[in-house]
């Protein structure tokens, strides 16, 4: 196989059409129609202009603490130890006492003056270039539905991922790689249902790397290699496959099934050869390395998937996830937050100005946020309950004004009060970032019409450029 | 930042326990009396005009803008006064509620809509309404819009019955139009059409004279070996091995078709292979997925029971019967009772939110999930949209919902709703162990006596501690599978938006869906959930709508594609059947046969239509792109259990047992896997296998009719690298080479009939040959002749990589 099909867009554009067009012919037209889309030209996006093309999404998994990270509540520390002076939710996770300061000081940062805590010491130095969203709230205490929640919309039902559905609308960039990747994702809490397609064609679920707990190795994508035969001698073998099918029909072409086959056989073959050498990161130089951290042994792990993701997003792969695992403080919070911090902190800030370098930030959105947030009443007297009521997320890229806090708590942190953004609010202004119509991108399954945001969704248009 | 703080507030009645309490919810905490702005309305003031008869668009206006509004934001406090005293005397829950008002007076002023009370609210204008949040200016522009098209609002009950959206002209007339909808209609009895020459089956007959009528030609019939292949991926899962496709080739006798066909049908493999396409409607899983994925333990033993049942050609009715209701069937021994219980894991197997802690909240979402599996799978009918409102398409009101899940919730599914809960397990009777149980109480009960004399943590209770355990060990235990069992009867009332929380007036009486029950409905018993009812209903010969469901997914499974397309969406919405007359033959012959699957099977599989050849030709395809009138057969590719068993099989690795605990697939050696038939290998609904996922295998948490068949490359790196077409490929490599060398071409042919499942002519076997050659190897001569191991295995590779060997004619 020609070298050359290993790097960013290279391969023939009637490969696209043969790939995107047929591959999945027996099944979907709109997601063949989303396909030629991103042919016409990316940044179109699928019904209006994008301001995003990609995005790369930091997931925190366990519940972050927004009052001890981005949430500043200076009444919080004056009351700390008095009971909360209003009702608790209805239906809690565990019972909790009374406030409890945050541990940690916060400072004002940069020229918006956001306030951040001293966990995020990095990631505060580029707070005029976040967005943040302090009044996300969704609906379920537990980890396992609120995940479910902020990765697929639902935590009832079996529904499509995020990834999943921008992979459905915008096609891939690459045909040589997945559109939608996740990098270390949980097994637990949901899953893989957290990034599966659901009722989607199966192509649009995400391509799994390492997971949860292998936080040193990403492992690769599986079946890339053998240890059998060498690549040589596969290649040989295809070949024979090709010239065994020509055979039968005797130099006619077959029909579009045979022809896509063979053409996803040539694209897994590419795959082979250009996935590991983009897993590779020992041709990034020094600089680089130590601008995520993998210079020391805190931040290495992270760092790398960072950087990692940074490799496939520039590949053109169009939602990349990293999850980052514990942050489920019922107790410990001191110990753990600050630790769990510690290993992120310094990379994510690296990514962002990794991408900035780079120029990928004009058309990368990144994304940070976690399943739900936690409570300012303590639970035992060094930990946190889990609060779905109220949680911050942030994010950076082209379209959204930086330096903005959207939306705020009530005086304690505990329940999303001034301009609400729901779940799928977000996720509606996301696709909305993608150039697609959240209430338009749907797909018929089970004699109905779905969506992302099923029958909600308002885009929080005051954040956009 | 926001200064909620400074809460304003007009009169005194906000003041009231339940608003201080959803206030504070919000951290709104200080109040002060500004008695400004609007004077009290007098509360005896007349109430508005009734508005006059809404018009449709006015109720549409109301149901999509308005109620929302309302639910979501205004009845928890201002609700129907059945459900206790609404806040300051107002109910927003009726059109009346609206009109009288409460100790403002009415909330609307339908002459001067911006002055009204509950406009002045939503504005913040003195009232501030809802407290914790201003809505946003569209909705605000929705409500005067409202208020100035005269308030239309089809609720117009006060208290006690509500029926939301039943009621009026609109859905008088979804109703008639939903009475004489295809798919409700009584079966059409028609004469079959005269038989021609090509056709075979009775069924032939619809499909040959539609296809006649478009003008399409129709392909010659298959070859017998792509037929028997066909044949055997479809009823069986499995290639046809190269001894019964030599045979079939050789047997002239005229029923040789019809041999075969019945052999496979009672061969076991036909229910391992059945059953499949079952547990993907009945969404099994040997996981619960969801928020916690708790594994299944003897999820596996509901599988058997499918496997079983086809393999028995249990009558369908029956079937439905034992799903729903088995265990409230009598039972004439022990074993029927077993089977009858294990048979409602169908109920059970659903993804559950266990750590869901608000616990109603959980078994609503558990009992609408059930009632949504159901709906799909018997009665190819959504009713999960039925729980937040009526059914946007078909007169499914949210009454028919709550109807049947008053049936439901009068089950229990659930063991417990501990903080994770479990899910309901019974234990299946055994009279011998039962017995044997009984038997070794009393001993058991001694020990257990003799450990309690001794105080804690001495050494003579570790001691003794230990024998009771060691004896406890030899008392047999019950098996268990998960089923479920009667409750309290309980019957709910509709809720609004579906939330759990905000029922509306009395108990909906159980029942099934008004629409699709005859005149008298379904009553249902005083005690007892009303299980057996809804599941004689459902396979009720005058339920034509069920008999058409299930006969348009038998067709499905023979022929790759329905009838009536989507094959769970029989609604108003739905496609009609493109052969309504063949749909409704197909439902009365399985009637007539008792719901026998096999039976209908074997028309079908035996017809002329499912005999004609697949081609590739172009402008045949062009003439019926979606191969509507069957003028060739459907070219499919194996599905994700087939890939997998058929290279065990020609492998010789298969392992072809039946039943028991599902496999792990970390299983088989070198990493290929289990080797027992995928059907058994472990579906871990959190964590799926990425092999399932790659091949199609669509998503066990939810029914699926019809899984895609996709092409996507991580298909072919799967048949490159994995270790299972490897190990295929060497191990026949192996078995090729230690075959006779100079009849090269016989071995090629072999391998042909195993991974092809056809005969090579000999000029086709030579050329293969020599295709494959070692580039280092002469031209000339048998090209086989110096062949190693590995050329032979670089050769099976080859076949398996080609096209032909996944797809089959």
């Amino acid at each position: 196989m020609e070298s050359d099909a290993i790097g960013k867009h290279s391969t023939a554009k009637m490969t696209r059409r043969n790939a995107a067009l047929q591959i999945c012919s027996s099944v979907v037209a709109a997601s063949v129609a989303a396909a030629m889309q991103t042919e016409a030209g990316m940044a179109a996006g699928l019904h209006f202009p994008a301001r995003v093309k990609r995005i790369i999404f930091l997931f925190m998994h366990g519940g972050v603490s927004h009052i001890d990270s981005f949430d500043y509540k200076p009444l919080l520390e004056r009351d700390d130890g008095k009971p909360l002076p209003f009702a608790k939710p209805r239906v809690q996770f565990a019972q909790t006492g009374n406030l409890l300061k945050s541990p940690w000081q916060f400072r004002q940062h940069g020229q918006c003056g956001a306030w951040v805590s001293e966990l995020f010491p990095e990631v505060a130095k580029q707070v005029d270039h976040l967005t943040f969203l302090k009044s996300l709230h969704g609906s379920n205490e537990a980890h396992g539905g609120a995940l479910l929640k902020i990765h697929t919309g639902s935590d009832t039902f079996v529904r499509p991922s995020m990834g999943a559905w921008v992979s459905y609308g915008l096609g891939s960039e690459n045909e040589n790689l997945p559109s939608f990747i996740t990098i270390n994702p949980t097994l637990g809490h949901g899953g893989v249902q957290n990034f599966g397609a659901a009722f989607l064609p199966a192509q649009h679920q995400a391509t799994r790397i390492g997971s949860s707990g292998n936080l040193e190795e990403p492992a690769g994508i599986s079946n890339l290699a053998n240890g059998r035969i060498g690549p040589e001698e596969l290649r040989r073998r295809i070949d024979l496959a090709s010239r065994l099918e020509s055979l039968r029909h005797s130099g006619q072409p077959g029909d579009d099934a045979i022809s896509s086959r063979l053409s996803a056989m040539e694209l897994a073959f590419r795959m082979q050869s250009e996935a590991p050498q983009l897993l590779r990161i020992d041709g990034e130089t020094e600089a680089t390395r130590r601008l995520y951290g993998l210079d020391r042994p805190e931040t290495a792990a992270f760092g790398k998937q960072c950087l990692l993701a940074r490799r496939l997003s520039e590949a053109g792969v169009r939602f990349v996830q990293v999850s980052h695992a514990y942050w489920d403080q019922h107790d410990e919070l001191r110990e753990k937050h600050k630790e769990l911090a510690g290993q992120v902190d310094l990379p994510i800030a690296g990514l962002l100005t990794d991408l900035r370098q780079r120029g990928l930030m004009e058309e990368t959105l990144v994304l940070w946020g976690t399943e739900f947030g936690r409570t300012p009443t303590a639970q035992g007297n060094n930990g946190r309950d889990h609060n779905p009521h109220a949680f911050t997320w942030w994010m950076a890229g082209p379209g959204i004004r930086p330096g903005v806090s959207w939306g705020a708590t009530d005086e304690y942190g505990f329940y999303a009060q001034q301009d609400r953004v729901h779940v799928h609010d977000l996720h509606a202004t996301l696709l909305h970032l993608l150039g697609i119509d959240h209430q338009r991108l749907t797909f018929p399954y089970g004699g109905r019409e779905f969506r992302l945001t099923d029958v909600h969704g308002t885009i929080v248009r005051e954040i956009l450029t | 930042m926001p200064s909620a703080i400074g809460f304003r507030v007009l009169t005194d009645w906000l003041l009231r326990a339940d608003a201080v309490r959803v206030l504070a919810v919000y951290g709104l905490l200080a109040f002060s009396h500004l008695a400004t702005a609007q004077p009290p309305v007098a509360s005896d003031s007349a109430p508005a005009d009734p508005p006059s008869q809404p018009t449709p668009e006015g109720i549409a206006f109301f149901e999509t803008k308005i109620w929302p509004v309302l639910v979501e934001h205004c009845l928890e406090c201002h609700g129907s006064p059945a459900q206790g005293p609404p806040e300051a005397g107002l109910s927003l829950a009726s059109a009346a509620g609206i009109a009288t008002g409460g100790t403002l007076g009415p909330a609307i002023d339908p002459k001067d809509a911006a002055n009204s009370v509950l406009m002045k609210a939503l504005r913040y204008d003195g009232l501030q309404m809802p407290p914790d949040q201003r809505l946003d200016a569209q909705t605000l522009a929705d409500f005067q819009k409202w208020i100035d098209m005269g308030a239309p609002n089809p609720r117009q009950e006060e208290a006690g019955e509500p029926s939301p959206g039943e009621s009026g002209d609109r859905w008088q007339s979804r109703m008639e139009e939903g009475r004489s909808h295809w798919a409700v209609s009584p079966l059409q009895s028609n004469p079959t059409p005269e038989s021609s020459l090509w056709s075979r089956e009775p069924l032939d007959g619809w499909i040959e004279s539609s296809r006649r009528q478009a003008g399409v030609e129709v392909q010659p019939e298959a070859t017998r070996a792509a037929w028997l292949r066909r044949l055997s991926f479809d009823l069986l899962g499995l290639p046809p091995d190269p001894q019964t496709l030599d045979a079939f080739l050789a047997d002239e006798r005229p029923d040789a078709y019809e041999r075969i066909a019945d052999q496979m049908l009672a061969h076991p493999a036909y229910a391992q292979r059945a059953a499949r396409q079952w547990l993907d409607l009945a969404r099994y899983a040997d996981s619960n997925g969801a928020d916690e994925n708790h594994g299944f333990p003897v999820a596996w033993r509901y599988r058997d029971w499918v496997v079983s049942a086809i393999n028995a050609d249990m009558p369908y009715p029956q079937m439905v019967m034992e799903q729903i209701a088995g265990d409230l069937l009598p039972a004439a021994d022990h074993r029927i009772a077993q089977r009858q219980l294990t048979a409602t894991g169908f109920l059970v197997l659903g993804p559950k939110m266990l750590a869901e802690q608000d616990k109603p909240k959980m078994i609503a979402d558990l009992v609408d999930e059930q009632i949504d599996t159901i709906g799909k799978v018997f009665l190819g009918m959504t009713f999960g949209c039925a729980r937040c409102h009526d059914h946007k398409f078909d007169p499914i009101s949210a009454r028919d919902y709550y109807a049947l899940a008053g049936i439901l919730h009068s089950t229990r599914s659930m063991e417990n709703e501990a903080f994770v809960s479990q899910w309901l397990e019974r234990e299946l009777p055994d009279p011998d162990k039962q017995a044997e149980i009984q038997r070794l109480e009393p001993q058991r009960q001694e020990l257990q006596k003799q450990r309690d004399a001794h105080p804690e943590g001495t050494e003579e209770r570790k001691e003794a501690e230990e024998k009771l355990k060691q004896f406890e060990a030899t008392i047999p235990k019950l098996d268990r599978a998960m089923a479920v069992e009667e409750g309290k009867v309980k019957e709910v009332p509709v809720h609004a938006r579906g939330n759990h929380l905000q029922p509306i007036g009395q108990p909906v009486p159980r029942g099934v869906p008004v629409w699709l029950a005859s005149e008298d409905g379904v009553p249902m018993p005083g005690s007892g959930s009303g299980r057996i009812e809804l599941a004689k209903w459902i396979t009720d010969q005058n339920n034509a709508l069920a008999w058409r469901v299930i006969a348009n997914r038998l067709w499905l499974w023979s022929f790759q594609q329905p009838l009536v397309d989507p094959s769970s969406s029989f609604g108003l919405k739905a496609s009609p059947p493109t052969h309504p007359q063949l749909l409704d033959w197909l439902a009365f012959r399985l009637q007539e046969s008792e719901g026998s699957w096999k039976r209908m099977r074997r028309q079908m599989v035996l017809s002329a239509t499912y005999r004609t050849a697949s081609t590739v030709d172009r402008d045949a395809i062009a003439a019926d792109p979606g191969n509507r009138f069957y003028g060739r057969s459907a070219r499919r590719r194996m599905d994700a259990e087939s890939v997998r068993d058929a290279l065990l099989a020609i492998s010789g690795l298969l392992d072809r047992s039946f039943g028991g605990q599902s496999a792990d697939w970390d299983g088989g050696a070198g990493g290929i896997g289990p080797t027992r038939r995928t059907l058994y290998a472990n579906i871990n609904r959190a964590a799926l296998n990425d092999y399932l996922a790659t091949f199609d295998y669509v998503e066990p948490g939810v029914a699926v009719d019809r899984r895609p068949q996709t092409t996507v490359p991580h298909q072919s790196l799967f048949l490159m690298n994995h270790p299972l077409p490897l190990q295929c490929a060497e191990r026949l490599g192996e078995q090729a080479a230690s075959r006779p060398p100079e009849s090269g071409v016989q071995t090629v042919q072999w391998l042909g009939q195993k991974i092809w499942g056809r005969a090579l002519s000999d000029q086709e076997a030579n050329a293969i040959a020599r295709l494959a050659m070692p580039s280092s190897q002469a031209a000339e001569g048998e090209p086989t002749a110096s062949w190693t191991q590995g050329d032979w295995a670089a050769l099976v590779h080859g076949l398996i990589l080609a096209p032909e060997f996944l797809q089959l004619d």
